[in-house]
Order: structure tokens, then C-alpha cells, then sequence
């Protein structure tokens, strides 16, 4: 397994663990998400595999291997994005809309500012430390239905910007924190996240408990994530990417189909994004 | 700052949402469309990567901050749903309801900040105008902004450009220059200028200092407002509107076509322009070219497809060119009513295909914009489909012939 580099490389300085590069020659060492959670690799390995031997016991290691095969083959990470907020950034940067789009040096300075002072702060600072604002949040789901409570759109994301940029935790941040009562500065409970090359053994070391002989493949996508509406019973493994994206890095999308809109508005804007998904080569599946 | 008040927020209009700083971190707050508000932190990094304009706000409450974004919400959705109309990428019918909404949110206030950034900033160069024109049919307030649009095209990027650059160089005043330039714009000061060029109203200039000099919130953040106005509409003035441009100005009782003719042969000669000496060059050494090979003719609308083969055959620079256009363009029209084509009296029986029906669209809308605008509506408007159809003939003197016979015709 890798061991995170605490020195450069390139010109052995000292590297600090939330920085992508050397702060000595600017030589790129990673986005610091990946570099911590390859050290627990083996942490998650050990809990795949004690998963997998309950579930022998239970007499369900096929159901387990099975969803485990499933979520390693098919899984993607999924944003997901209201009407309004998808089309533009299907559309934002055409010329014909971005020459009508006035930003303005101060804005965009105070902006980078509100990067630069950032401070642990909250839930994020606790995960991420200084960092935190380079996250992007994703969650893994095998049939490309993302969460729906916090938008109609989903929208997967490339594997390669998953593989370059993405690492995953259990669970919501939020209650993740909250329920293994992490402080800022704690440690975190090893084997709780993983690159993007070990999410099934994620998956299979949170779900294999509750996978039982009477259930089948049609069951996997739900027990991977499951989302009403309602974000307090929404249950996923969070995708946490590093860095910006653009609409470069969608590979398709699930978004409702335009005769489901309930607003002209709405209707107008899920007519622009089948159009934009078309026209872009974007995978689209009306949902 | 007072207790409660978020420091900054940045609005996002066009996605009904704002980004704002707490103690907890970065937070973002969106409209639904029941008009309530939903907390969308989750998103907040997305939201600063997304290609849409943001507006800054400090020291508001929670309250301010959700009327904020209402308000910038209704003007930047205006905008894109206009936007939408001339995005020929998109289907019609995305196009068509997305014009039918503007029509719909359409009041004074948020048509003013759509009108002063349409005409403000330069035509890109995939603007569909002249289908957002057809598509706006019996949606008077889209038409008429397009149509203004369409007559303002050729003046809005160096009216926009002089005054960047007057923002920039030489009125600069301790507010950041883009922050200046936005706001000089979004009060409508391009817009303004452009349309009064397009009308010829040379009076309406002058009056352009002194109906933006006491504007308070311009005034903050360019102190030398007045002064930058004044050389502003002077530099206007003297580009476009010297020789007999000022007489277009000044003589009320000259037609509107007197004027066009003017001003072009005016803005040729005086500025002894690369177009008017590329003209002369053309004419005295017109040679008669090999015609391109017919599949690249195939995409193309007949109109367009006939344009071009007068081009490459010399005609266009034949003394005769004028009447051969007419007599062809009375034949297609006719042939186009009728709904079939008489082969042998178009220029060349090949160069008809099936796309007859959006030729016959289109002289539809010629034949509309010709009695219901004015000559510098119907000239943008040839100017827009020669330069999107047939860019290889978008001269001056194409351009002033097909609207010259155009308006014949149909006048």
C-alpha cells in the first residue's frame, strides 16, 4: 500500500497534508483527499473482508459478492442539480450567453477571498481542514439516480475526474461527524473512506449487514443509496471530488422529462437542457 | 455590522440562488418555484464554479438577501429566456416558450436591465437573431427588442468598446473599472446610444448626457460622470454622425432611406474606409469564378445558395446585377407562395432542393419586417442572414443591394 509522501519528491521539502503541491518547486503531489485516505486502504480491506465473513455465516456471501461485483462494475458518482441551475451550467459558457454575462473584478476577488480566509470551521473544516471549500459533493449510486432532494437533475460524473479527483466517505458528513462525535483536529475512524478504485469495498463493508438471502439484485441500487425527497432520511456514501469541474466532466444525466414539469418555467428549462444534453453528446435518461 | 446581518452574499440570478459567508462556513440558500427558500449549502462550492454571473451584497439580512434574489433572479432569467430565443442550437419549441415566458414576465423594470445588456454588449456571433425575430411572432414585447436589436448590431461593439475604454483610460475614478463599466451599461447608456444611431436621432444624442449626468448611482461610482458623457456622445457624434450624417441628423424632412444611403455613402467616402477602396478594387478587376461544387451549396437555403451563385459568376459586379436580382427574387417569392418552385426561372434548376419551406419562412419574414420596421430593421435583418448564410458575401454594397430590392418590392 502507498504511504503518504511528507516530503517533496522533487526537492525533499517538507509537504503540507492539505496542499496539491509543494510549497518549496510547486511540483503537483495530488489533491490532499486522496493522499490522506490511501493510508487507510488497508483499514477498509480489513473491514471488507470481516463484512464478507459475517455475511458467510448468514448464509448470504453470494448476495454479498454479487452487489459487491455490481457496485465495483456500475457505480458512478452523481451531483444532483435543480432545472435552472443545470441548464447553465450547460449553457454558461457558449459565447452567445457568456457574452452577455458581466462579471466583475471585485466580485470575483472577494470570492477568492472567501476561499483564501477560509477557517475550520463547522463540519467541512473538521473533514478537510483548509481545504474544505475545494470539495465538491457527490454520491455513489449504481443506476445513476442521484439525490433527489436536493435537486430533480442527476447528473454522473466521469470516472476518470473520480479516479484523479474523488475519494468517499460512509456516509453523510454531516452525521458522520456528529455520530462518531469527531472535534476538530480528531483523529478519523480508519476504514470509514476510500479512493475511488476501493468504493465497493465501501459499500459492501457499510451494506453487507443488511443484505439478507431474500434479497435480490433489484434491491442493490436502494441499499446503495436511498433518497424521497426528504434530505433528513436520505442514506448514501458521499463522492468528495477536489477542485473545480465543468460540464466537461458530465457523462450522462437522469433528469425528469419535460411533460413532468410543473411550471412553464421549469418546462422550459428541462426543454433546454434535453437540448443541451443532445447536442453536447450527454448520455440522457428521462426519468 | 450589525448583529444577525450576513457580510457578503454573492447572488446568483440565473440560478434563483446566493452564496453567503457565516460562522458555520460556506452556506447557500436557492428559490423554489413556490417562492419559498430551501438551504442548498451542499452546493455552495458548485455554485461558485458555475458559468453565471455573479452579484455581490454586503451587510444584508436573511430577509435582504432573499429579496435580492428575487430581484436578480426575474432580470437574469428575462435575459437568458431572450438569450434562449436566439440560441439556434436549441429546438424551437424550447426557443418559442422560452420567449413566450420573457413575454409573460415582461414589466418596465426588469426590461430595462435586459434591454440596456442586449443592447449593450457586442452580438456574438451564434446569435440567431433573425429566428428569435421569427419564433417572437405575436409576442410584441420580444419582437420589438429584437428588431431593435437587429437595426443596433453593426453600432454596439464600438459604442461598447469606446466606452470601456473611456471607463478604463480616462475616466477612471476609485471604483474598479469593471465595476464602473457594469454599471454605466446596465443603466443603459450603450443601449441608449445604439438605438438613437440606428433611429438617426442626432437630437436624441445630445439629450444623452443630461438624461444620465444626475443619475445618483452612476454618480458614485464615476465622480466625473458629466465629463465622461460629454466626450462620450462627442466621439459618437463625430464618428458617425460627420458630413452628410449631420445633415441626416439635422434635416428632419430627409427620408428615412435618404438617410441610409447618406450615412453609408458618407461613412464610406469621408473615412476613406478599407471597404469602399476593397469595393473598387472588386468591380475593376470582377472575373468570373468556377462555381464550387454543388454539395457545398446543398445545406443551404435557396435564397442564399442563388446569392451566392451571382457572386461566383461575376454577377454581382455586373451593371445589370440589380435587375437580375429583382426579377429572381419576384420569381422565388412567387415560386415560394405557390409552394413549388418554377425551376427554369431561378437561377439554375439544381440549386433548388427541398429546403423551400424555410426559404419561404424567411421571405415571409422579410416581407413582415419590411411593413412593420424601418429600412435599418430590414437592413440588420438582411445583414444578420447573409452573414450567418452566405458569410463570403457580407460587403456593404451585398448587403445595401439585397436590402435595396428587398424593400422594392415589398414596399
Amino acid at each position: 500500500m502507498p504511504v503518504i509522501a511528507d516530503h517533496c519528491p522533487n526537492c525533499n521539502s517538507p509537504l503540507s497534508w492539505e496542499r496539491d503541491s509543494c510549497p518549496g518547486c510547486g511540483h503537483y503531489v495530488g489533491p490532499p483527499n486522496i493522499r490522506e485516505v490511501e493510508s487507510e486502504r488497508d483499514a477498509l480491506k480489513a473491514r471488507y473482508e470481516q463484512a464478507a465473513e459475517d455475511s458467510r455465516a448468514r448464509g448470504c456471501l453470494n448476495m454479498v459478492t454479487e452487489f459487491t461485483e455490481r457496485v465495483a462494475q456500475d457505480s458512478v458518482a452523481v451531483i444532483n442539480l435543480w432545472p435552472s441551475f443545470l441548464a447553465q451550467f450547460l449553457n454558461g459558457e457558449k459565447s452567445l450567453y457568456s457574452g452577455y454575462t458581466l462579471q466583475t473584478e471585485a466580485e470575483t476577488r472577494r470570492a477568492a477571498n472567501l476561499s483564501n480566509d477560509r477557517e475550520r470551521r463547522g463540519t467541512e473544516g473538521t473533514l478537510f481542514g483548509d481545504y474544505g471549500l475545494q470539495i465538491r459533493y457527490a454520491a455513489l449510486s449504481i443506476d445513476c439516480i442521484g439525490l433527489v432532494s436536493y435537486g430533480s437533475c442527476s447528473v454522473s460524473l466521469r470516472n476518470a475526474l473520480c479516479i484523479n479527483k474523488g475519494t468517499l466517505l460512509e456516509e453523510n458528513s454531516y452525521s458522520f461527524v456528529h455520530r462518531h462525535r469527531i472535534l476538530p483536529g480528531d483523529q478519523i475512524p480508519e476504514g470509514r473512506r476510500a479512493v475511488w478504485q476501493d468504493r465497493h469495498y465501501l459499500a459492501s463493508a457499510k451494506i453487507a449487514g443488511t443484505i439478507v438471502q431474500a434479497t435480490t439484485e433489484r434491491n442493490f441500487a436502494k441499499l446503495l443509496l436511498l433518497s424521497n425527497g426528504d434530505r433528513a432520511t436520505d442514506e448514501f456514501i458521499e463522492v468528495h471530488i477536489y477542485g473545480a469541474f465543468g460540464k466537461e466532466a458530465f457523462v450522462a444525466a437522469a433528469v425528469p422529462a419535460v411533460k413532468k414539469a410543473t411550471t412553464q418555467e421549469e418546462r422550459c428549462d428541462l426543454g433546454k437542457i434535453h437540448d443541451s444534453l443532445v447536442s453536447l453528446g450527454i448520455l440522457c435518461k428521462q426519468v | 455590522m450589525q448583529t444577525g446581518l450576513i457580510s457578503q452574499a454573492l447572488v446568483i440570478g440565473s440560478v434563483e440562488a446566493a452564496v453567503y459567508w457565516t460562522d458555520e462556513g460556506l452556506c447557500a440558500l436557492r428559490q423554489e418555484s413556490s417562492g419559498g427558500y430551501v438551504d442548498c449549502s451542499r452546493q455552495a462550492s458548485l455554485l461558485l464554479d458555475c458559468p453565471a454571473e455573479k452579484r455581490l451584497v454586503v451587510d444584508v439580512s436573511r430577509e435582504q438577501l432573499e429579496a435580492s434574489i428575487t430581484l436578480w433572479s426575474r432580470c437574469q432569467r428575462l435575459l437568458i429566456w431572450l438569450i434562449t430565443g436566439m440560441d439556434g442550437t436549441l429546438s424551437d419549441d424550447t426557443r418559442r416558450l422560452s420567449l413566450k415566458l420573457a413575454e409573460n414576465a415582461w414589466t418596465e423594470e426588469i426590461a430595462s436591465f435586459a434591454r440596456a445588456r442586449l443592447l449593450g454588449c457586442p452580438l456574438p456571433s451564434d446569435a440567431d437573431t433573425a429566428g428569435a425575430i421569427r419564433l417572437a411572432d405575436g409576442l410584441p414585447h420580444c419582437l420589438g427588442m429584437f428588431q431593435d436589436l437587429m437595426a443596433a448590431a453593426e453600432y454596439i461593439e464600438s459604442v461598447s468598446r469606446k466606452l470601456k475604454e473611456l471607463v478604463y483610460f480616462d475616466y477612471a475614478g476609485d471604483a474598479p473599472p469593471d465595476d464602473t463599466y457594469r454599471a454605466l451599461l446596465d443603466q443603459g447608456i450603450v443601449a441608449a446610444a445604439v438605438t438613437l444611431l440606428a433611429q438617426g436621432d442626432g437630437p436624441g444624442l445630445d439629450k444623452l448626457v443630461k438624461q444620465f449626468s444626475g443619475n445618483h448611482e452612476l454618480l458614485v461610482v464615476c465622480p466625473r460622470l458629466v465629463d465622461l458623457l460629454t466626450f462620450f456622445v462627442g466621439w459618437i457624434t463625430n464618428k458617425y454622425a460627420h458630413g452628410n450624417k449631420i445633415a441626416r441628423f439635422e434635416a428632419n424632412e430627409v427620408s428615412d432611406d435618404d438617410h441610409e444611403t447618406n450615412r453609408l455613402t458618407a461613412t464610406l467616402e469621408t473615412a476613406g474606409s478599407d471597404i469602399y477602396y476593397e469595393l473598387i478594387y472588386k468591380v475593376n478587376n470582377a472575373s468570373v469564378t468556377v462555381l464550387p461544387p454543388l454539395e457545398a451549396f446543398a445545406s443551404r437555403p435557396l435564397w442564399s445558395r442563388w446569392l451566392l451563385f451571382q457572386e461566383k459568376t461575376g454577377g454581382s459586379e455586373r451593371l445589370d446585377f440589380r435587375q437580375e436580382a429583382e426579377t429572381s427574387f419576384k420569381q422565388l417569392v412567387k415560386a415560394g407562395r405557390v409552394g413549388k418552385a418554377d425551376n427554369k426561372s431561378v437561377a439554375d434548376v439544381d440549386y433548388i432542393t427541398n429546403s423551400l419551406l424555410s426559404d419561404y419562412s424567411t421571405i415571409q419574414q422579410l416581407e413582415k419586417a419590411v411593413k412593420n420596421g424601418s429600412r435599418a430593421v430590414v437592413k440588420g435583418f438582411v445583414k444578420s442572414l447573409i452573414n450567418k448564410n452566405i458569410p463570403e458575401l457580407s460587403s456593404v454594397r451585398v448587403i445595401d443591394l439585397v436590402t435595396d430590392f428587398i424593400f422594392d418590392y415589398f414596399g
